[in-house]
């Protein structure tokens, strides 16, 4: 899994390209956090990368939206999510939750 | 079916997910099928990483595929807790995202994604988790029992037998086939060992024989073989192909339909096809097979080839084999370079899970057993059949070994170690398993080459780890203790050596400490010294020769010696100096319960963490003798505030020994002072001051010691052949105990010994001789203060008194109250227990008791009464010698006083030095004339100042003697004498007030004349600078005489004075001094004053004037004005009422304040010389300053008077301004 981050004026894009795991969940909520704790609480998670995700990932969103609505600062926003991980979102229904966009410049204008 | 056993990591995730995948496609899932299986087991396999091994490291999770029609099933199993997923609630999807938990999720997923999920926990197998999925489309159902063609389904075998999974399901196609062909029975036998692989884990499927009676004749002949028995008619054909028999197909049917010739034809073909296929199917799944074991000899392998420990490493090893391949049980052996037996490592077995680890043989000897002689030839070694083989060495731990394989693990032609597996069965080892045991093997050789150099390198970088650790220890730590005690630790611990010590060499007292250590033996060790010259041990020989000692085997090392602390285990041991500076400071010594157990290179690198510790040592001796320096400093600043508090000897002699103490070794420490002939014991630490001074008493040579340190210009430091001292003596130390003894000197006289003793040997260097020297000037300090101080207070307590009885003499008239006063307070000023006087009576010669003090109520008959010199030998004596008689024997008692003896020797001196108490007499003399005896008994302690009392009784019987022939004179003369006393007494009190110097101002001149009559007059004067440039002028007289009047003046004087810097208005200020004068007026006591205060600047003159004789003021020209009262005169009335009034001095004025002696001098012929003489006087001419006003007015009256004495005093003062302005 990589993560690249790219701060825009209001929010910051976080592309999460590669497999999402258990092992690797705990980066992506390391680098969320990071965000979190400079303040920034506008965040747009960019999945046009991400091959798999596990219930671990999601976590690791959730807990990150949860912390960045808190105070109605920000929140997370997913971007590109491939079909077979949004189905997984449906599954466990996560997606009433979030918005989603399909593209980033809609999920950056959003904010 | 698939299975692969996966380490419990989150890292694995992907691979799991990757093996997953690969099933899923297999069974024919699409990309969506795929990442969904993969999410589920990904799921389920988090879950076990994270909760089945949450406390267990290493776990496995062993996943299996299964792919039947319809149906992919995967289990995952592992040996963690049980967790059951099942029983994990549902997060709630409806909530909203802040009730929304965040656990739960993957478990929810897992059940979603699959069509079934079970868990099961089994204690023997650990838990399984099953997770199903259903193909979407239900497996092709059966065609239709239908007849085909018959050689179409013939032919379609090969086909259908590779769809199959099983070999027994090939086996059901065979005869499925047969069914549809004939439509009777059929029933297929096959040799399983041509098709058994080794992962079968069923046996039997089929007999060794064929049990129908047609297939054993088919089988034999190799052809078919038809027999029809009725009700059946039974036609079996051999199944060869490549000219081998593996099987016969038996078909049968009823009798009455028996098989046609097609239909046997058939089955020929069938058969012939069978075999074929069966060949086919075989060769594929031996390729398969091979795969597979090839993918878990590469996983085997990826799994070990990190791991860097040698003990992980085997333990990892062999359980994955035993697990991956299930083998009885499997172990490795190490062989450890430089040793002759094999090193059990690690082992798994079947029976360890139930029964727990077997406990084999820990070491193996080369040649001994299968797998000594492997490790000794190097060959593999196989046995089928362990009961057939002589070789092999039963373990009870493994009953169940029947067959066992004993590979070497070689690296080129190394022996590196011996993989060992056995089985429970007989012929366990197919050639295919060999092969990849070697493989195995191989692999493990280079994990284990891996892992020893790991070894070796982590060891090299955990020493370095040391030795920097050291390095960081020694330079932080600066206590010395403290610091060893962490090298010592960090050796210990980082190296694993059973036994790491650390000594300090001490070559002055040749001797080895140990200072710090760990393992067994450092506890009993604390506080553990050697001798420096020991001849056995390497420790003191590696302490004298600063040589680095390594015995790999310490029974053929002839300098070694076992440690005197159990346990007694030490194989090796290397011993390295510490040194400094070419000097050694220490011993580093490290033993190991093994042989062999130090390289060359362990020498070095100890040898260089031993120059740092040694360096280390150094520091801390600095630091130490830094610490010592400062602590000595605070010692001596202690001891030295001691002195500057004027603290007694006793204190700051007892200071110092503490100090001293604090400072350096020392057991017993003493001071001994020089009396006057002879050593005594001041202080004494350590031990009883009674022991030691009887020491010294008792053994002269140890006073010799002492002697010779008293006369010494530098500290003695005692050798073993000196005499003991009293401190040696009184400790019983052994001869060669530690001394040193500094002189006390005061200039050039000794006055003392400052003694430390110490009962081991060479304590003592030149620190200590400087410390003791300084020590030692302390205490001559103190002394010499001490002895000042007791001189001053002796002094001081002399005056006293004598200065009491001397008051008591004066103040009282009777001579009764002098003497009773005398006996009374000689017992609190002198240090006398009891005081009698005796008076003597010339007429009679007999002495009268007059007063006595302290004398027992039963022995008053006896010495208090009139007594006849003879009966107290001691009076008469006294009286006869006119000298103080002394006795040494009051002690004796009061009783009997009267039978004492004065000494016939002169020597007062010893007297004076003697500690027996002094019965004193001495005789009230003045000259010849003797007026009695004064008896004084001495206090107990009454050596301290006895000369000094001898001398003060000596003062005190003169002063009684005086006070005797004062009353004696005073009887006729008293009145007189004391008149004559008082007038002189008088004179000089007044003297003392009148102004000695006056204040000079410019512009102004000043005069004084104060004359006084024989007898006393009241006059005085004063003049005083106020501020702002004024004088004040003060003029009185009293009008009394005498004592009373010298008094009165000497009030007056101080309130004026007192008044004048409070109140500027002089006639408030003598209202004032009235007011305060008033309540000591007695018996018509009056004053009359006159208080002026001139401003020097302008010349006004502010006055007072109460009751005197009014001041003249003298214009140029002879213009005169009397400055008249302006109130009463003083202390006659308590409200007295003055008025002020001023005048203005100008350029030429003059004023005269003068008393009434001036005016009322008389001439020879009875004339006063009065007011008008005066006047006429200071208007004549030459009077052009103060001085000559005074001069010329003195001559006049001085003419006037003719010669005879003046009755009363006379007093002017003048005060002139000049003409010309300055």
């Amino acid at each position: 899994m990589e993560i690249s981050t790219k701060q825009y004026k209001h929010c910051d894009v976080v592309s999460v390209t590669g497999r999402v795991d258990s092992a690797t969940a705990p980066k992506l909520s390391e680098t969320l956090n990071t965000l979190n704790d400079e303040g920034r609480f506008k965040i747009i998670l960019d999945m046009s990368g991400t091959e798999y995700m596990s219930s671990a990932g999601f976590r690791a969103i959730l807990a990150a939206h949860k912390n960045c609505k808190r105070y109605n600062r920000g929140e997370v926003v997913l971007a590109l999510v491939p079909t077979v991980i949004y189905e997984a979102f449906e599954l466990t229904g996560m997606t009433s939750l979030f918005k989603f966009f399909d593209d980033i410049t809609a999920a950056v204008g959003s904010f | 079916m698939m299975q692969r056993t996966f380490p419990a990591r989150f890292e694995e995730l992907d691979a799991m997910r990757d093996f997953v995948a690969e099933a899923a496609r297999m069974f024919g899932l699409d990309a969506r099928g795929v990442y969904n299986i993969q999410l589920a087991v990904d799921e389920a396999a988090s879950n076990i990483v994270e909760h089945a091994y949450k406390d267990i490291p290493d776990g496995f999770i062993e996943i299996t595929c299964r792919s039947e029609p319809g149906a992919l099933t995967i289990t995952l199993r592992d040996q963690g807790e049980s967790f059951d997923p099942s029983g994990v609630e549902h997060p709630n999807l409806e909530t909203g995202l802040d009730e929304r938990t965040i656990g739960g999720l993957g478990l929810f997923l897992m059940s979603k994604l699959m069509d079934e999920v079970h868990f099961q926990s089994l204690p023997q197998t650990g838990n399984l988790l099953t997770l199903v999925k259903r193909s979407a489309t239900p497996p092709a159902p059966t065609p239709p029992r239908r007849k085909r063609a018959e050689w179409r389904s013939i032919l379609d075998l090969g086909g259908r037998m590779l769809e199959t999974e099983s070999f027994l399901d090939q086996c059901r196609s065979i005869e499925d086939i047969a069914v549809e062909l004939t439509g009777g029975g059929a029933q297929l036998w096959l040799d399983e060992s041509f098709f058994r692989l080794p992962d079968w884990t069923e046996s039997g499927l089929f007999p060794a024989v064929p049990s129908e009676k047609t297939a054993r004749r088919a089988r034999e002949k190799r052809r078919t073989v038809r027999a029809t028995q009725p009700p059946e008619d039974v036609v079996s054909l051999p199944i060869i192909a490549q000219e081998l028999l593996f099987g016969v197909l038996t078909v049968r049917r009823a009798a009455q339909d028996s098989f046609t010739r097609r239909e046997i034809q058939l089955l020929d073909g069938l058969a012939r096809q069978a075999g074929v296929a069966l060949v086919a199917a075989h060769r594929i799944a031996v390729e398969r097979f091979r795969m597979e074991q090839l993918n878990l000899v590469r996983s085997v392998s990826s799994q070990v080839a990190n791991v860097p420990d040698v003990d992980e490493l085997a333990s990892r090893v062999t359980r994955l084999i035993q697990l991956t391949f299930k083998y009885y049980y499997v172990a490795i052996f190490t062989f450890e370079p430089g040793q002759q037996a094999l090193t059990y490592r690690a082992g798994a077995g079947a029976v360890a899970r139930r029964q727990g680890a077997p406990s084999p043989a820990l070491t193996v000897a080369l040649g001994q057993g299968l797998i000594g002689l492997a490790a000794e030839c190097g060959q593999e070694i196989l046995s089928n059949d362990v009961s057939q083989e002589p070789r092999f060495r039963h373990i009870d731990s493994l009953p169940e070994t029947r067959s066992e394989v004993v590979l070497p693990i070689k690296n080129e032609n190394r022996v590196l170690g011996i993989l060992d597996v056995q089985s429970d069965q007989l012929h366990a080892f197919h050639p295919n398993d060999l092969l990849i045991l070697r493989a195995l093997a191989d692999s493990i050789s280079i994990a284990l080459e891996g892992a020893r150099l790991y070894t070796t390198l982590r060891r090299r970088a955990d020493l370095l780890e040391v030795v920097a650790g050291v390095g960081r220890a020694v330079t932080s730590i600066l206590d010395l203790r403290t610091m060893m005690e962490t090298v010592a630790e960090l050796v210990f611990e980082r190296t694993g050596y059973p036994y790491v010590h650390l000594f300090t060499v001490h070559p002055n007292r040749r001797q080895v400490h140990y200072q710090a250590g760990g393992g067994a033996r450092s506890a009993a060790l604390d506080g553990y010294i050697l001798n420096l010259d020991e001849s056995e041990g390497l420790i003191p020989w590696v302490a004298r020769n600063g040589q680095t000692v390594l015995a790999n085997d310490v029974s053929r090392e002839p300098r070694y010696r076992p440690s005197p602390f159990p346990p007694t285990n030490t194989q090796s041991e290397l011993t390295v100096p510490l040194i400094f500076n070419k000097e050694v400071v220490g011993v580093l010594d490290i033993q190991s319960d093994v042989k062999n157990a130090f390289t060359e290179e362990d020498r070095l690198l100890f040898e260089a963490l031993g120059e740092f510790v040694a360096a280390a040592i150094h520091n801390a001796d600095l630091y130490r003798s830094e610490q010592w320096r400062r602590q000595v400093a605070d010692s001596l600043r202690e001891v030295a505030g001691l002195l500057s508090a004027n603290a007694s000897l006793e204190e700051v002699l007892d200071r110092i020994l503490t100090e001293l103490e604090r400072n350096l070794p020392s057991d017993i420490a003493a001071i001994w002072l020089l009396g006057e002939d002879d050593m005594y014991l001041a202080a004494v630490h350590g031990a009883r001051a009674a022991d030691v001074e009887m020491s010294r008493r008792a053994y002269a040579e140890s006073n010799a010691w002492l002697m010779r340190a008293l006369l010494a210009r530098q500290p003695l430091i005692r050798r073993e052949a000196d005499s003991p001292g009293p401190s040696g003596i009184a400790g019983g130390f052994s001869s060669d105990y530690s001394s040193i003894a500094a002189p006390l000197r005061i200039g050039d006289q000794a006055v003392g010994v400052l003694n430390l003793s110490h009962h081991t040997p060479g304590r003592y260097g030149h620190e200590a001789q400087a410390m003791v020297t300084t020590f030692a000037s302390y205490a001559a300090v103190a002394i010499e203060n001490a002895r000042l101080y007791d001189s001053a207070q002796e002094q001081a307590y002399a005056s006293a008194a004598l200065l009491q009885i001397a008051q008591a003499v004066v103040s009282l008239s009777e001579l009764d109250d002098i003497l009773s006063t005398i006996v009374r307070v000689l017992p609190i000023l002198v240090g006398v227990e009891r005081a009698a006087i005796y008076l003597w009576d010339a007429d009679a010669g007999i002495l009268q008791p007059a007063q006595q003090y302290g004398l027992p109520e039963e022995l008053l008959p006896i010495l208090w009464r009139t007594l006849p010199p003879a009966s107290f030998p001691l009076l008469a004596s006294a009286i006869e010698s006119f000298q103080p008689a002394l006795s040494l024997e009051a002690h004796l008692g009061p009783e009997n006083w009267t039978n004492l003896l004065p000494p016939d020797t002169a020597d007062t001196e010893y007297i004076l030095q003697a500690d027996d108490r002094l019965l004193m007499a001495f005789p009230l003399n003045i000259k010849d004339a003797l007026f009695g005896v004064l008896l004084a008994e001495e206090a107990v302690g009454g050596r301290r100042f006895r000369s000094r009392r001898v001398e003060i009784l000596t003062g005190v019987a003169q002063q009684a003697a005086m006070a005797i022939q004062n009353d004696r004179f005073l009887q006729e003369s008293r009145a007189r004498e004391r008149l004559e006393t008082e007038v002189q007494l008088a004179r000089q009190i007044q003297q003392t007030f009148i102004p000695t110097t006056l204040p000079t101002f410019p512009s102004w001149t000043l005069s004084t004349l104060w004359r006084t009559a024989r007898q006393m007059g009241g006059d005085f004067f004063d003049i005083f600078e106020l501020p702002g440039k004024r004088l004040g002028l003060f003029i009185a007289d009293v009008a009394d005489k005498g004592v009373p009047a010298a008094l009165f003046m000497a009030l007056t004087r101080t309130l004026v004075r007192a008044a004048v810097t409070e109140i500027a208005a002089p006639g408030q200020a003598l209202q004032r001094v009235n007011r305060l004068l008033y309540p000591d007026t007695e018996q018509g006591m009056f004053v009359t004053a006159f208080y002026g205060v001139l401003d020097t600047e302008t010349g006004l003159f502010t006055y007072a004037n109460a009751g005197h004789n009014p001041p003249l003021w003298v214009r140029p020209g002879g213009a005169i004005k009397r400055l008249t009262r302006t109130g009463m005169a003083l202390g006659v009335i308590e409200d007295l009422d003055i008025h002020q009034h001023f005048i203005t001095l100008a350029p030429g004025h003059a004023l005269l304040i003068y008393t009434d002696g001036l005016t009322e001098a008389f001439s020879p012929d009875g004339a006063l010389f009065g007011e008008a003489r005066l006047i006429e006087t200071v208007q004549g001419p030459g009077m052009d300053t103060a001085a000559d006003m005074v001069e010329q007015i003195e001559d006049v009256v001085n003419a006037f008077m003719g010669g005879i004495p003046p009755a009363d005093d006379l007093t002017m003062v003048v005060i002139k301004r000049n003409l010309q302005a300055a």
